[in-house]
């Protein structure tokens, strides 16, 4: 492979790819490692031609392009001194272009009031609540640039609670009917609908065309109308020249000096199996918030015992998911919803106090939903499968009400090395623990209602409310943050507030494990927005040593 | 060792309020849902017509083509067994009209062709425009051919299948659960698993390993409304059962077919 590289990534979704552009824009040498595959044959080329994705469920669910558990397991602890189960829950993206492969593109801003959890809310108690190190003024020039480099829709002025910005890169996509439905009924309750800002092209935007709304988001976009970071970012990076990309690469250590002060490099298996060295000056981690914390707890050396960058004790620690519940209402009319983007609207009318005694901040809400037929069909009672699946009542007439809820940072949710079972890569796999906290259980208790008397009064004449973890135990919101805490006191958080480990003056954290708190939010517009602003900073040499604030 | 699908939370809202639901529906009609006893299907149901049986055995009511990856005993069985899941008649396809054993054995013989037919092709299927993409199953990387050979096969003692330890490959799985239910159907009803009626296989199915009987269960859903180049969902009869338009690319929806599906 080409070399010297001036940084190494490793990671290929949300912030590694943003990190890839802006460094290699500036004229660095970057290597930027995936362990999954490259599913765009012509992503490098002069025209990009269409992915390797389709409209197509099984393969999904035979993991193509995605976290795989039976090569990679995770196990889960969900009680405190209880046994660590293998179960599959919270898989992202394992391709280039990671998570933003298969997200459905969400892309609202946090607003100023997130990045003070600790001022809003208080001491908690069993929560380890801070302020973020940031303020929305740090993030709001990136998340101009990367809205406009992703390509997001929306509209400016519609979310009467967002910050204040200027129009999106392009207007509004279509409106299915499940958005009409439910937005009139959260209208009726004096809410505030809007579209949600996402990135997918509503028209024909950065060489790429125009969605149109097949619905299989989730399944990875065959004609590259979303914006993932590898069609847009990532490709952008390749077309300079000084990218070289390592897919079906796994990093199994990061290597360090003896005194542990600086990182050298990392130990790759690569696409035909050998194993090698990688070097640069500078390396990059962005393998998401359970993933990144792995690599460095793997990597214990004689200088950093317990995992590099873990003199705080923190690190892996702060596990957040976000509480996401809904209320899911059935209509006596079609919807089919799958004719759509899976969520086209949106409304934050939670996010500010109502005035009310009692009042607890509540998360975005998502408005609109889909299901496949064959993940839906396996859930149904094998006894009464056509009596369900034939009707349709519960398949084409329903769509749903949900909220990404706030999760408190604990110290006891966290990461760890599981001490039995391994990857196909032979390394330890990640061990979870996280149980929910009484505030995220008191959100669900508060807003649930809520969330029901929308989809009430949008017509439903059935809801059925929705808890994911206690559905089946698991956790599955696809939002990781928070294990490599960003913040100024080295003793309080793993990484500085641009994203440096404070234990290793050359490695950077570049996904959702720097968030301080989960937010009321999406996460991945954020992440984006966090890696284009502390990749702007690494590159500049300048700027190489300030630290804010 | 996996259960959970891979589909995002907002997909699990399908499943989740079914699970709910389920309970508090009125009690299904059971009898007219297994069907009326023994359908007998033509010579070659279960087998899509571009296989190319170059010696047909006949079993029972089914004629299997040399090929199959199950042998033709198992792959009668397979068929009974998917039939009892989800029963079909001439107005409402069930697993044998989708062709679910087909499908079945296609996945578990899928590295007899190469590329192995594990991932198809993108990024369109050719119904609705755009050349067939779909039908070119994709080369497997070598940590995929890895992960689907051990899957399939088992770990078969070699030091780089068994990273977690031996697996017992779901060939295996599906010989020994197919050979365990007839031997129980040889013991409850004194019959072959093949020749028993839907409604008494429909029976054992709630008494025997319930591991296997959501294997099963499992994949024959996956047949039902899967894409048809994997050999279930045999002339997208499953999706036209459900009203479901399947794969859209590159056409996807109108405007008006978004906001107003009551027009079909």
């Amino acid at each position: 492979m080409a070399g010297p590289f001036d940084v190494i990534i490793v990671g290929s979704g949300a912030g590694g790819g943003m990190a890839a552009y802006v460094l290699t824009q500036k004229g660095l040498k970057v290597a930027l490692i995936e362990k999954g595959r490259n599913a765009y044959p012509t992503l490098g080329a002069d025209i990009l031609r269409q992915s390797l994705f389709g409209n197509d469920e099984l393969r999904r669910r035979r993991y193509f392009g995605f976290h795989d558990p039976f090569i990679e397991p995770r196990t889960l602890i969900q009680a405190t001194g209880g046994d660590a189960a293998t179960v599959e829950f919270q898989g992202l993206g394992v391709t280039v272009g990671g998570g933003t492969v298969f997200y459905d593109g969400d892309c609202p801003r946090v607003q100023q009031i997130d990045l003070q959890a600790l001022t809003n809310y208080g001491a908690v108690d069993g929560a380890s609540l801070v302020d973020w190190p940031i303020a929305y003024s740090d993030l709001a020039d990136h998340y101009d640039v990367v809205e406009r480099l992703i390509g997001v829709q929306g509209a400016a002025g519609a979310d009467p609670f967002a910050e204040p910005r200027g129009p999106y890169p392009m207007p509004p996509g279509r409106p299915p009917k499940a958005a009409a439905v439910l937005s009139k009924g959260a209208k009726s309750l004096g809410y505030h609908p809007h579209p949600m800002p996402m990135a997918n092209n509503s028209i024909a935007y950065g060489g790429r065309p125009a969605c149109v709304d097949c619905g299989f988001c989730s399944s990875g976009c065959p004609i590259d109308a979303k914006g993932s970071t590898a069609v847009t970012v990532i490709r952008a990076a390749q077309l300079t020249g000084n990218l070289t990309l390592l897919s079906e690469t796994c990093v199994t250590q990061l290597l360090t000096t003896a005194d542990g002060g600086h990182a050298t490099g990392v130990t790759v298996i690569g696409s035909d199996g050998a194993t090698q060295t990688l070097t640069a000056p500078q390396i990059i981690l962005a393998a998401n918030a359970i993933e990144t914390p792995r690599l460095l707890l793997a990597s214990a050396n004689a200088a950093h015992p317990e995992g590099i960058g873990n003199s705080s004790g923190l690190l892996g620690r702060n596990l957040m998911f976000h509480t996401v519940f809904a209320a899911i209402g059935v209509f006596d009319d079609e919807i089919r919803s799958y004719r759509s983007r899976v969520v086209t609207h949106a409304m934050a009318d939670f996010t500010v106090s109502d005035g009310s005694p009692g009042y607890l901040r509540g998360g975005y809400v998502e408005l609109g939903g889909q299901t496949g037929p064959i993940d839906m069909g396996i859930s149904v009672p094998r006894q009464v499968h056509k009596d369900i699946m034939v009707p349709g009542r519960y398949r084409r007439k329903i769509s749903s009400v949900s909220m990404m809820g706030e999760d408190m940072p604990q110290l006891t949710n966290r990461v760890e090395l599981d001490p039995k079972v391994r990857d196909v890569y032979g390394r330890p796999v990640a061990r979870v623990t996280y149980v929910r906290h009484k505030r995220d259980q008191a959100l669900i208790d508060y807003y649930m209602p809520k969330l029901h008397a929308i989809a009430v009064a949008a017509g439903a004449v059935e809801v059925l409310e929705i808890d994911f973890v206690a559905q089946d135990g698991v956790p599955e919101s696809k939002h990781l943050m928070g294990t490599t805490r960003m913040g100024v006191d080295p003793k309080a958080s793993v990484t500085d507030p641009f994203g440096r480990l404070h234990d290793v003056d050359n490695v950077w954290i570049a996904d959702g494990g720097v968030y301080p708190t989960s937010t009321g939010f999406n996460p991945t517009l954020t992440q984006q927005a966090l890696a284009h602003r502390m990749a702007t900073y690494l590159a500049d040499p300048k700027s190489q040593g300030r630290v804010k604030p | 060792m996996v259960s959970r699908n891979p589909w995002t939370r907002r997909q699990f809202l399908g499943g989740a309020l079914v699970l709910m639901a389920a309970p508090a529906l009125p009690a299904c009609n059971r009898a007219a849902a297994t069907g009326g006893g023994d359908a007998q299907p033509d010579g070659t149901v279960g087998l899509p017509d571009d296989v190319t049986a170059t010696a047909p055995i006949t079993v029972g009511n089914w004629t299997v083509p040399d090929g199959t990856f199950l042998t033709p005993e198992r792959y009668a069985m397979l068929l009974a067994a998917f039939d009892a899941l989800i029963p079909g008649d001439p107005t409402s396809p069930g697993a044998t009209e989708v062709h679910a054993a087909w499908y079945v054995d296609q996945l578990l013989g899928a590295f007899r062709s190469d590329p192995p037919r594990i991932y198809a092709g993108g990024p369109f299927s050719g119904r609705h425009g755009g050349l067939d993409g779909f039908s070119s199953f994709q080369p497997l990387t070598r940590v995929e051919a890895l992960r689907w050979r051990t899957y399939l096969e088992g770990s078969l003692g070699k030091p780089e299948r068994e990273w977690n330890g031996p697996v017992a490959g779901l060939q295996a799985q599906y010989n020994d659960g197919l050979d365990a239910l007839d031997a129980l159907a040889q013991k409850s009803a004194g019959k072959g698993l093949a020749t028993l009626d839907q409604a008494t296989i429909a029976g054992l199915l709630d008494t025997a390993d319930a591991n296997f009987v959501t294997q099963l269960y499992t994949h024959v859903v996956e047949a039902m409304y899967g894409d048809p180049v994997y050999g279930g969902n045999f002339e997208q009869k499953g999706w036209k059962l459900i009203d479901y338009e399947g794969d859209r690319q590159p056409i996807g929806y109108t405007a008006r077919q978004m906001s107003n599906p009551e027009e079909g």
